[in-house]
């Protein structure tokens, strides 16, 4: 009997891509989700400045801050990616140890 | 052609997220890229920003003559003490790179509107239904991050 290492390999990238897969629409529905969010904002600031109820520095100070909205959002899906990274790696990891695990349990039984 | 690059731009990640994993894991050892989900931070993000919001309304809502820094001083006080007190939770974590961004910018905002309205002693009605919405922006990505974190558990 051979521990067949391609094989391990092969399941611990089908872990992987299950995880990330399962996962994935979080990433782009949050990515849509702040797009979207942006959209209206954008909207209300242009409506609020053309009707005059807002001054042209305060509405080019509001432009600013979504500079800072913005990266706040890539760091949320940063976050989001890792903990879909971590949780895949993780168990991939489990794939691996239940095979090396599985093959010493039937050496010591030969 | 513009239509498809968020496609490409998607795919591009999803494959390097999958790479990613799979280096992580031929190293054979756990992995912890993000902290660990906290329930309760995720409660007080959730009734900050709500305090927040309710503010800002509040003030909208108020007369005219009622709108003045002063009359509000005390809630400005109680949220900016509560983001201090996310901001301090998430400094004791691990892992909190991202997350510190992220509410250093909200805490540099909500004081910066703040501010505004104690130097101009009150606000138009258009001024505070923008800095609501901006502080809208600013809690969102760090709610959604807390709770993606139930992804990595």
């Amino acid at each position: 009997m051979s521990f067949d290492i391609n094989e391990v390999v092969a399941n611990m990238v089908d872990t992987i891509k299950t995880n990330v897969a399962d996962n994935w629409p979080l990433v782009k529905e949050t990515a849509n989700d702040f797009l979207q969010d942006r959209k209206s904002r954008l909207e209300l600031l242009a409506s609020l400045r053309l009707q005059n109820q807002i001054s042209d520095e305060f509405f080019l100070q509001r432009l600013q801050d979504e500079k800072d909205i913005l990266t706040s959002e890539l760091h949320s899906i940063a976050i989001i990616t890792k903990a879909i990274a971590q949780k895949a790696a993780n168990a991939a990891i489990d794939v691996l140890q239940n095979a090396v695990s599985s093959f010493v349990s039937t050496i010591k039984l030969v | 052609m513009q239509a498809i690059r968020p496609k490409k731009t998607y795919s591009r990640l999803f494959h390097s997220i999958t790479l990613f994993a799979f280096i992580i894991a031929l190293s054979g050892c756990r992995v912890t890229l993000v902290p660990s989900y906290n329930e309760e931070l995720e409660s007080q993000i959730v009734t900050t920003a709500k305090l927040t919001d309710k503010l800002y309304l509040s003030i909208i809502d108020a007369a005219a003559d009622n709108k003045a820094y002063t009359v509000y001083a005390d809630k400005y006080l109680e949220i900016e003490a509560e983001i201090n007190s996310i901001l301090l939770k998430n400094e004791a974590r691990p892992k909190n790179a991202d997350f510190i961004v992220i509410i250093k910018n909200l805490q540099e905002h909500f004081k910066q509107y703040k501010n505004d309205h104690k130097a101009k002693k009150t606000l138009s009605d258009a001024e505070l239904l923008i800095y609501n919405e901006e502080l809208k922006a600013f809690w969102k990505p760090l709610l959604v991050a807390e709770r993606a974190l139930k992804i990595a558990q």
